[in-house]
């Protein structure tokens, strides 16, 4: 049996970190690591070793998750938007990403990370 | 000095037409050049001269493209030329907006609108403009709101699903559901309104604490205190949540659940210090460790990831004890703002 999908989430909003979290748990993955502000999510972009990421596009303070997205392109690790603002806000370097709009629609998430497994051979639940 | 076409011709009717045209011209609040039919300025009336810094007599033979920012300014005989050529009209009656160049060399915004006309043979252009800087500026500023309105919606509406999933998945009972959900909406609600009273700017961490309690009507019981402490917005929003949480815990199974039990809140630190806050509750039942980490327990975590610190629970059989620990401020967005 394949390894469990482990995802790497940058948040900054508590609640909704959490939320994924257990929208995550429900489709049988593992959260890797959880970033709140741009330098963390940098760091963990580089360091952690994730199968996907899941990614808030403002971090509040001006700060964005562009540069961990940079930084996840380089490693070739796949990752979505989940996101306030419209699909428009996203550099179009970054617009072959999935798009996922707040509040999450939980069927849309799975389908986002079912793509993903099925791409890094890793496991999720079947829902 | 005339309105660009030649108005020798004096007295009754025409006097009297030139006297009004005159008057429109001095006193209109907008800019209005006149020009001939390859630009050259014939006469500039005193609001142009405000707007364009420059006086009418040294503006008055020279080029209208001066008036102009580029690429407006190289292209602009080349729109005569054109017009003289084809006749079709671009901006003549339609009106447009274009960037102004000031005799200092600043730029700005221009709306600007044409009207052709001629006299004795020859075809001149009275150009009327508007200085639209405050006009532009406005209108940016509320598609910035409009957008910022937009994403703190979203987000308050993906919080409100947190909270929703949450309840709903740990309650007991639907009626219990009802309840749990019911309240901390309102401490979201509460939390919010703390913010708007303060522009969304940030929040005290004092107000943040003395709303908690006041919802959770124990002022008599709730010794509360520390310096002052600026909280950025989602923190303020956190922090009201995990009070909630911390709260409504002990009033059902902690000092709050009897008579005679307290609740101390103290924080120490800000302005560049870590801050560390510290609930800790007394004269209750004796406490033992729940089985399983409830919301409270994982909103208290997410908050002190939000501080960039940790938090620790001790359920001491004396009574809960609840330590948040800010990470020290290694930049301002990440840690909390201190106030005057």
């Amino acid at each position: 049996m394949n390894r469990v999908c482990r995802a790497l989430i940058i948040e900054d909003e508590a609640m909704v970190a959490m939320l994924i979290e257990d929208l995550l748990a429900d489709l049988g993955c593992e959260v890797g690591h959880s970033a709140a502000n741009a330098r963390e999510a940098e760091r963990a972009a580089q360091d952690c070793d994730v199968d996907f990421a899941l990614l808030d596009v403002n971090l509040g303070d001006g700060q964005t998750s562009f540069g961990a997205a940079q930084v996840l392109k380089a490693r070739q690790v796949p990752y979505a938007w989940v996101t306030g603002y419209g699909a428009q806000v996203i550099p179009a370097e970054h617009g072959d990403a999935p798009v996922l709009h707040k509040p999450v629609n939980p069927g849309l998430l799975a389908s986002v990370v079912r793509r993903f497994s099925d791409e890094r051979g890793c496991c999720t639940d079947e829902v | 000095m005339p309105l660009g076409a030649e108005t020798g011709v004096s007295g009754g009717r025409q006097g009297h037409l030139e006297a009004r045209y005159r008057a429109i011209f001095d006193t209109a609040v907008d800019a209005i050049v006149v020009i001939d039919e390859v630009g050259i300025i014939g006469a500039m009336n005193p609001a142009a001269e405000r707007l364009f810094g420059y006086a009418s007599d040294e503006a008055v033979g020279r080029n209208v493209n001066m008036l102009m920012a580029e690429p407006y300014r190289s292209a602009h005989d080349g729109y005569l030329a054109r017009y003289r050529a084809t006749g079709e009209r671009r901006i003549i009656g339609i009106g447009r907006a274009v960037t102004g160049q000031r005799r200092d060399g600043s730029t700005f915004p221009l709306e600007l609108s044409v009207a052709e006309w001629a006299a004795e043979g020859e075809r001149f252009f009275t150009g009327i403009m508007r200085d639209v800087t405050e006009r532009t500026r406005a209108e940016r500023l509320q598609r910035l709101m409009v957008n910022e309105l937009n994403h703190r919606v979203k987000n308050t509406l993906a919080t409100v699903q947190a909270v929703a999933t949450h309840t709903l998945r740990n309650a007991a009972s639907t009626d219990e559901a009802r309840l749990q959900l019911n309240e901390r909406l309102q401490a979201l609600a509460e939390a919010h309104d703390t913010l708007t009273r303060e522009n969304w700017e940030g929040a005290s961490l004092s107000d943040i604490v003395e709303a908690a309690v006041r919802a959770h009507g124990a002022a008599a019981r709730v010794q509360a205190g520390g310096p002052q402490v600026r909280l950025r917005p989602k923190l303020a929003v956190s922090l009201a949540l995990a009070l909630h949480e911390l709260f409504t815990n002990a009033a059902k199974y902690g000092a709050l659940s009897v008579e005679g039990g307290r609740v101390d809140i103290a924080w120490r630190g800000g302005g560049g210090e870590p801050l560390v806050l510290e609930w800790r509750e007394g004269g209750g039942p004796p406490v033992s460790p729940p089985r399983r980490r409830g919301f409270g327990s994982r909103m208290i975590d997410s908050l002190a990831r939000d501080m960039a610190g940790e938090a620790r629970l001790d359920f001491r059989p004396e009574g809960l004890t609840c330590t948040i620990l800010a990470g020290a401020p290694a930049e301002r967005e990440q840690t909390l703002e201190v106030g005057p």
